[in-house]
């Protein structure tokens, strides 16, 4: 159960061709890989094997004194487990010894992994090279070390190479690696505090689902009739380590066991998201783990993904929960372009407050739901603001109002206000709006997948409306089960798997973004 | 010996250090590797953990090395607080070592171990209100009168001129704005320290931690909880309403609603 370094042999080129193919859009060829060997004056090559075959290489050519990293590859079924840094470490030891005194390479910008790894390498970007990317137009981040015998680099190379020993050492792929390929095999724990609920899930490959624990504040909130964000960040305080220990034991996994932690960075209550992310960051320096930064209604829009693997972009999601609403253009995974969004209250916070004008209590949307099945939605006309403007925009604030100035208008007239009837066509008015920009985005779009997402999305009128509306034209409607509408961590990791595997993660000096945008 | 890395980022100075405990508590002596401080207002999410690498890349130390974790738990800015507080949970359960609490205003007071006599520590409150301590110091140690409060700075300053009647040595970041206020009610027996010594040190919050540790428990980093002194304002507003002075627990945990509690 170890893997190792050894210098690269021709018999081992069909392995390495494998990972380099599963690694590159432009990979090498193996003429150029036979070329590289034949020039063992100026190339060193080595791979890390182990009882899984070769799980990664990499290559250095020497410049007079000068060492330039040509390439580097972990097999994906091996990656987040150390065999990267093993060969950055083995590559720069090898480096000394040949009396190179600095190293160089080139990294992808998007590739925040390889950069994170070649900075505890001790190399420093020092400028880009203009489109050195041919495939995708980007260009290259050039990197250097400081002099390799500086008391500097002595120590980072010490530390580098005591890490990789422990990584070599601890090396291990349980299970059979064709099996792993396919999904991915990450464990990622995912940590959510943007409103709320304290939540934390654990997630194997982006889908197996090992726990999901939410703590919920409800009742800690209920009595000032909304979420007090003071009380949300206090509560999220005390509870996370809990959460998180709890997500960890019912998963049966250990935090050594994980490939990778996720955070929810934004948008939401910049107090409460500031807890989950200051903890998370500190989670992530205590155990060398990437960290996953992921927006909070990518997550929503993933709880689709999560419950139905036919989900897939390209799609447009409605996301209704209390504190967002906003329609949302995926066109492939991790591209998102944001249609429109409400100008002033969300979808749930709506409900919430007409609810309470109807003395129904709080958190009272879902009471009002119900209620509104009794009563009869054509009873009153309320206004369907910008209904028929160009753009995918929401407002609600003035229904609200005129909810309000119709039970003023109407007890000041002595006339009993009918709650259900109230009830039914406010909802119905929140409806017609969010179906008709709904059904236009879809077309404009041109998409054939429609996901309801976030926690209205547990309001039957809106699903049986979306359901109705878009039948006939042969949209998919996915509406995810009622545990993964409301905000939980399962989302997050779920959407985490996807940014971790184009390598997008942030750093120890990473900000909350109560405003963050969706694309 | 314990390597112990503490951290405060209740005011807007971020204080790190590191340093060395005795495994046994009684007179044995500690020691400082290094220590950190840095102005950062509103910046401590995102300079605290660069920064703790930073000084601990510096003496050649990384996270694996730490035997615990001490943070400072207010009273100062709530986020603040929470910036720290949250961030040592975390660093305190991945690690798997035992994560203390000192005081923030302890910390400063710590400062001043070999000031024989009276040291006030007022932290800023904001909203015209201080967080005021007073200490006794001298020879190298630091005895805390009284439990963290927080109060209008007329006020503190009426009862330390009526409670104590010997010099004061005043210190802390509240005294940005109240400083003549105090003056003025301690006419003639009081001094301020220096503005650099007003924010708390990495060497005070060690201190401090090794002090308390007695009394500390295990260390559960899942326990810790932050020193508020004020409830959410929501709750002091509902507390108002009901005709009953606010809840003054200390670690201002929200409790059920006055109908559950019935």
């Amino acid at each position: 159960m170890s893997a190792s370094i050894r210098p690269m042999r021709a018999d081992d080129l069909p392995q390495v061709l494998a990972v380099e193919r599963a690694s590159f859009v432009q990979p090498w060829s193996e003429g150029l890989f036979l070329d590289e060997l034949a020039h063992a004056d100026t190339r060193t090559w080595l791979v890390a094997d182990s009882e899984w075959g070769i799980v990664g290489f990499g290559g250095l050519m020497q410049n007079l004194t000068d060492g330039h990293i040509l390439d580097l590859a972990v097999r994906p079924d091996s990656r987040g487990r150390g065999v990267g840094r093993a060969l950055v470490s083995a590559l720069i030891e090898r480096a000394v010894e040949l009396g190179i005194h600095r190293m160089t390479l080139e990294v992808r910008p998007s590739n925040g992994v390889a950069q994170r790894l070649y900075e505890e390498a001790g190399f420093v970007s020092v400028g880009r090279r203009r489109g050195y990317y041919e495939d995708s137009d980007e260009d290259a981040i050039i990197m250097w070390t400081g002099q390799l015998s500086s008391a500097e680099e002595v120590g980072t190379r010490e530390r580098l190479a005591r890490r990789a020993r422990a990584s070599l050492e601890a090396f291990s792929l349980e299970d059979p690696p064709e099996e792993r390929l396919a999904e991915g095999d990450d464990l990622i724990l995912a940590v959510e505090t943007s409103c709320d609920e304290t939540a934390a899930a654990v997630m194997r490959g982006g889908r197996e689902l090992l726990s999901s624990v939410v703590a919920s504040q409800v009742r800690f909130h209920a009595r000032f009739g909304g979420v007090v964000p003071e009380i949300a960040s206090r509560k999220h305080t005390e509870a996370i380590v809990a959460v998180v220990s709890e997500a960890l034991d019912s998963a049966g996994i250990d935090l050594a066991d994980l490939t990778a932690l996720a955070v929810t960075q934004g948008p939401g209550l910049v107090g409460a998201l500031v807890v989950g992310l200051a903890y998370a960051k500190g989670l992530a320096l205590a155990t060398g783990l990437p960290l996953v930064g992921v927006n909070h209604l990518e997550g929503h829009i993933f709880a689709n993904v999560l419950a139905d693997p036919d989900v897939a972009p390209p799609l447009v999601a409605l996301v209704v929960s209390g504190g967002h609403t906003s329609l949302v253009h995926m066109p492939s995974w991790g591209v998102y372009r944001t249609l429109g969004s409400t100008i002033d209250d969300a979808a749930g916070e709506a409900f919430d407050k007409v609810a309470k004008m109807l003395g129904l209590g709080y958190p009272g949307g879902p009471v009002l739901s119900e209620l509104a099945k009794k009563g009869d939605p054509k009873a009153i006309r309320f206004p369907r603001a910008l209904i028929n403007t160009a753009d995918y925009d929401f407002s609600l604030s003035g229904l609200k109002t005129a909810v309000l100035t119709y039970i003023r208008h109407e007890n000041a007239a002595g006339r009993e206000v009918d709650a259900a009837d109230v009830a039914a066509s406010f909802q119905a008015a929140v409806i017609d709006v969010q179906v008709a920009k709904a059904v236009r985005a879809v077309r404009e779009c041109g998409v054939r997948t429609f996901c309801l997402a976030g926690g209205v999305a547990a309001n039957e009128a809106l699903r049986d409306a979306l359901t109705a509306a878009f039948g006939p034209l042969g949209v998919l409607v996915s509406v995810p089960p009622l545990t993964f509408c409301t905000d939980n961590a399962a989302m997050i990791a779920a959407a985490a798997h996807y940014r971790l595997r184009r390598g997008e993660l942030i750093g120890l000096d990473a900000e909350a973004l109560p405003n963050l945008a969706l694309g | 010996m314990r390597t112990v890395l503490a951290f405060d980022t209740a005011t807007d100075v971020i204080a790190v250090g590191v340093g060395r405990w005795p495994e046994e508590v009684e007179g044995a002596p500690r020691e400082m590797l290094a220590e950190l401080e840095l102005a950062a207002f509103r910046a401590a999410n995102t300079r605290l953990l660069t920064s703790m690498v930073e000084l601990l890349r510096e003496i050649s130390l990384d996270v694996g090395h730490l035997d615990a974790v001490v943070v400072g738990r207010g009273p100062g800015s709530f986020t603040g607080v929470r910036i720290g507080v949250a961030t040592a949970k975390g660093l305190a359960q991945g690690l798997g070592v035992p994560l203390y609490g000192a005081g923030t205003l302890d910390a400063v007071a710590w400062r001043f171990a070999y000031h024989d006599g009276l040291v006030g520590v007022v932290g800023d409150a904001m909203r015209q209100e201080v967080y005021p301590a007073l200490f006794r110091c001298g020879g190298g140690s630091v005895e805390r009168l009284g439990r963290d409060v927080v109060e209008k700075p007329a006020e503190t300053a009426a009862r330390w001129a009526a409670e104590t009647g010997e010099p004061l040595l005043l210190a802390g970041n509240g005294l940005a704005k109240h400083r003549d206020l105090f003056a003025g009610a301690l006419r003639g027996r009081v001094s301020v320290a220096p503005p650099e010594v007003w924010a708390p040190s990495g060497a005070g919050l060690l201190a401090a931690a090794l002090e308390a540790l007695p009394e500390a428990g295990p260390g559960d980093p899942g326990t810790l909880l932050p020193v508020y002194t004020r409830l959410a304002d929501a709750e002091e507003a509902e507390a108002r309403r009901l005709g009953a002075e606010p809840g003054r627990n200390e670690t201002g945990v929200a409790g059920p609603g006055p109908e559950e509690a019935r």
